[in-house]
């Protein structure tokens, strides 16, 4: 099998992934953060690995 | 190379519109990182691998490096605007112990950690193609487990950055870092240092301080990954406020949001794109190596699933957890790190005795 192949499969499945979910769940681009938390009030979003405080509680 | 960045130009142009410019910026970065990892064969399990092997330690070393930089640079800018910006800082119990090492014992034998999936995959191979779904549900079911882990044994939080203050912390960090090359050192067969692994650590540490500087968090994987498949579910009619996990307000807003401006989602999949233009102009003519059977194949699969709840019950992968947990001062980082590297030892000896067996069963 070829690697390429493989490669156009990932990102069509990507692809379709991105497209489903925009159907779903639309992004609005005038909710959008500031292009840099840094300098901002609009920081992390807090959905992380290693998680927000508040799963703890 | 004119077809890819017109193809990298539209793609952000098209999320730019759609998203903003955070969401750009946080996509690119994942590119470049992925870009990084491919071209310049930076990675976290071959790297173990071949210390444990063939005593070499320049990939660790590597890592050590893009560790200690980071620390460096994002401990100071995330106790610059507490609230604003967060580490990634995380629990340590037992259960996140044995979590840490079954990952590093599953990263072994699929030959990919949290971030070496999504590069694999992205670089057309078939395992990480096999194994990337099954990475994600797994994730997924580990935010499942999550309740039960917390209610079978103690959590508590260390943060370096709380008790001894940004300086003493990010001292302690480069510190540890430090000792443990030398101690590595020890056990290597030669030289530590690669220039071209140090280059791509100190790129890579340049990279995710802006990732935090950008998105207010560091850089993480298996969120995004978990969080893709909760989404499929909540689509086809998956109630999510019956998984405690999900209903607390930062997951449920995320569940809630476009998949375009979730920050772990934007550089999992800006690492894939990354992996696949790196590698494109060579796979030409690159057919997938050594055929196996099928039980190698199941082998993966039941490795990745594993991989995936073991990566969220221990509070992220090797990048999550190892990279991000170690550089913002968190003590579950180091747990992991110890956790991991003797799972990896056991993994190695396991993928040896399945790999033989599998090539033994080959149809």
């Amino acid at each position: 099998m070829n690697r390429r192949i493989n490669i156009i499969v990932v990102i069509i499945g990507l692809i379709v992934f991105i497209g489903f979910d925009s159907i779903r769940t639309p992004p609005d681009p005038y909710l959008a953060p500031d292009p840099f938390a840094f300098g901002s009030n609009e920081g992390a979003s807090n959905a992380i690995c290693s998680l927000s405080a508040e799963v703890f509680e | 190379m004119v077809i890819k960045f017109f193809l990298l130009l539209s793609l952000s142009s098209a999320l730019l519109l759609a998203a903003g410019v955070r969401s750009v910026l946080v996509w690119l970065l994942g590119v470049s990182i992925g870009f990084v990892f491919e071209r310049l064969g930076f990675g976290f399990s071959g790297a173990w691998r071949k210390f444990i092997l063939q005593r070499d330690a320049t990939g660790i070393t590597a890592q050590l490096v893009a560790i200690g930089l980071t620390a460096a640079i994002i401990q100071p800018i995330i106790a610059f605007a507490p609230g604003n910006f967060v580490g990634a800082v995380a629990p340590v119990s037992l259960t996140m112990i044995i979590s840490a090492f079954v990952f590093g014992s599953m990263m072994q034998i699929i030959l990919g950690c949290g971030s070496g999936i999504l590069i694999n995959a992205g670089s057309g191979n078939l395992v990480g193609l096999v194994a990337l779904p099954m990475v994600c549900f797994g994730s997924f079911i580990g935010t499942l487990l999550m309740p039960i882990a917390f209610e079978m044994t103690p959590h508590f939080v260390i943060d370096f950055g709380q008790l001894l203050g940004t300086a003493g912390s990010v001292m302690l960090t480069i510190s540890g870092l430090v000792l443990l090359w030398l101690i590595m050192k020890q056990y290597s067969s030669g030289s530590t240092i690669s220039s071209r692994l140090v280059l791509a650590a100190v790129i890579l540490a340049g990279l995710a301080s802006l990732h935090v500087l950008i998105a207010g968090q560091p850089w993480g994987v298996v969120y995004g990954l978990g969080l893709w498949v909760a989404k499929i579910l909540v689509a086809f009619g998956w109630d999510f406020t019956t998984a405690s996990f999900w209903t607390h307000s930062v997951n449920a807003e995320a569940l809630k949001s476009s998949v375009l401006t979730d920050v772990t989602s934007l550089t999992s999949i800006g690492l894939v794109f990354g992996a696949a233009i790196a590698c494109w102009s060579d796979t030409g003519g690159q057919f997938v190596a050594e055929r196996v059977g099928p039980w190698f194949f199941i082998c993966v699969i039941a490795a990745a699933l594993l991989m995936g709840i073991s990566s969220r019950l221990a509070f992220g992968c090797n990048i999550g957890a190892l990279f991000s947990g170690i550089a913002s001062g968190s003590f579950h980082g180091w747990v992991w790190l110890f956790a991991a590297f003797i799972g990896s030892n056991f993994g190695i000896q396991l993928r040896e005795l399945i790999w033989t067996k599998t090539i033994g069963s080959r149809t």
